[in-house]
């Protein structure tokens, strides 16, 4: 029944992957793999959540710099060190997988990017004819327009920021509401 | 950076004004027209009672878990309240889908209004496009009657012109056209095999007469005579 390991997990099973390589090219393989390792689990875990929860329970995936599991391998006696997690961390920012809650201690992590999100919520609009009418964000992650689509449960805030991108490329006007992040409304062009 | 997630901010009201997690600053967004604030207004209220409603929804099955509970330890009385609890929990959950449902409605229907005058906009442009494009149909007579009579002026003159080349001409290649017809039909004929005179045979009884006769011509005539006198010719 166990799938066959995934790249990154299969380097996890390594004492040398949890002490941060000292050349260049090394260390930036290996931390693309943490990368991976970061983003796999999160996305296993958001999977959990939605079957066993449904979409309105699913909070923000956050990453502990201290508590991640996945830094400690117990079998091989061997953690990343602090330097090790910041440069996980900060590549997971770089590349537009993460940002920081409280810098230096957690870390949102996004498993798919903001402009992967926007892409997903564009092509979703222009599929379904949705441009022209203004939509709240509520309705984008839990409405009956999204039922048993990958837009369903998706994050308010992340889902903004995906929606800003899209403004900055003029297919969607937002309007920002002062009360909460579930009322901003968005129209798409 | 991180407008939207980073803790100092604290309340989502730092999305109004700290313009997102993009930082860029957009530089001037439209004010949203009258219509669509209305829409947005109404969808927000809408979701509030969306959210209301899950939530009496999740107390209903709370209590319908406790009384379950209760039942267990036997605890009848406590089970009883946890029951009228979630009864009224029910019934409130009933207003709140009514005026959900009404929300709903509205909100569909302010939506079908704007795409109502979108559509008789529309057919106004459509109209208006068509009425300018379309031609006067008098004119048009006009101008297909001139071009009769224009057509009609120059079979006239080609007729003339015509007329004025051939006159005699016309007769003598008629007569020279008659003539090598004539000519033609002659070199066929002359091709052509002759056909016997001879009566056609009635069925049955010349047949053998005739069959005699061959025999006896046979014998003292060569034989292609016979032969020619059997044979029809062939016009293809």
């Amino acid at each position: 029944m166990e799938k066959a390991p995934t790249e990154a997990e299969f380097h996890a099973k390594f004492k040398a992957f949890y002490t941060l390589q000292d050349n260049e090219a090394t260390r930036l393989k290996q931390v693309r793999l943490w990368r991976r390792l970061v983003l796999e689990d999160f996305a296993r875990q958001q999977q959990q959540q939605q079957r066993s929860q449904g979409a309105d329970a699913a909070g923000p995936s956050v990453l502990s710099l201290d508590s991640f599991p996945l830094f400690t391998n117990a079998k091989l006696d061997r953690a990343l060190d602090a330097a090790g997690r910041k440069a996980v961390a900060d590549d997971l920012v770089a590349s537009g997988h993460g940002q920081w809650h409280d810098a230096g201690k957690t870390l949102y992590v996004f498993v798919k990017t903001p402009s992967e999100w926007a892409s997903i919520i564009y092509d979703f609009v222009q599929q379904n004819g949705l441009g022209g009418t203004i939509y709240t964000v509520y309705e984008l992650h839990s409405g009956d327009l999204t039922r048993n689509t990958p837009i369903q449960g998706i994050e308010p805030a992340l889902c903004i920021q995906a929606l800003e991108i899209l403004e900055n490329q003029n297919k969607a006007e937002v309007y920002p509401s002062d009360e909460s992040l579930d009322e901003t409304g968005v129209k798409f062009i | 950076m991180g407008g939207l997630f980073s803790k100092k901010d604290g309340a989502p009201g730092a999305a109004g004004q700290q313009r997102g997690a993009t930082g860029a600053q957009r530089a001037s967004r439209p004010e949203m027209s009258v219509k669509d604030r209305a829409l947005l207004d109404l969808k927000v209220a809408r979701d509030r009672l969306d959210k209301a409603r899950k939530k009496h929804e999740r107390e209903k099955q709370v209590y319908v878990d406790k009384a379950r509970e209760m039942l267990k330890a036997k605890k009848k009385d406590q089970a009883k309240l946890a029951l009228r609890l979630k009864k009224m929990r029910e019934m409130q959950l009933e207003k709140v889908n009514d005026q959900f449902f009404n929300l709903e409605k509205m909100v569909n229907d302010v939506q079908w209004a704007q795409h109502q005058v979108e559509i008789v906009e529309g057919m106004k442009a459509g109209n208006k496009a068509l009425k300018e494009l379309q031609l006067d149909p008098d004119e048009v007579n006009d101008i297909v009657a001139d071009t009769q009579e224009a057509m009609d002026r120059q079979r006239e003159i080609d007729d003339i012109l015509s007329e004025q080349l051939n006159p005699e001409d016309e007769a003598d290649v008629l007569a020279e056209l008659d003539a090598i017809e004539q000519a033609d039909a002659n070199e066929l004929n002359d091709k052509l095999p002759v056909a016997p005179s001879d009566p056609v045979h009635p069925s049955g009884v010349n047949v053998e007469t005739t069959q005699q006769q061959q025999q006896q011509q046979q014998t003292s005539q060569s034989a292609a005579e016979p032969v020619s006198e059997e044979r029809q010719p062939v016009l293809a």
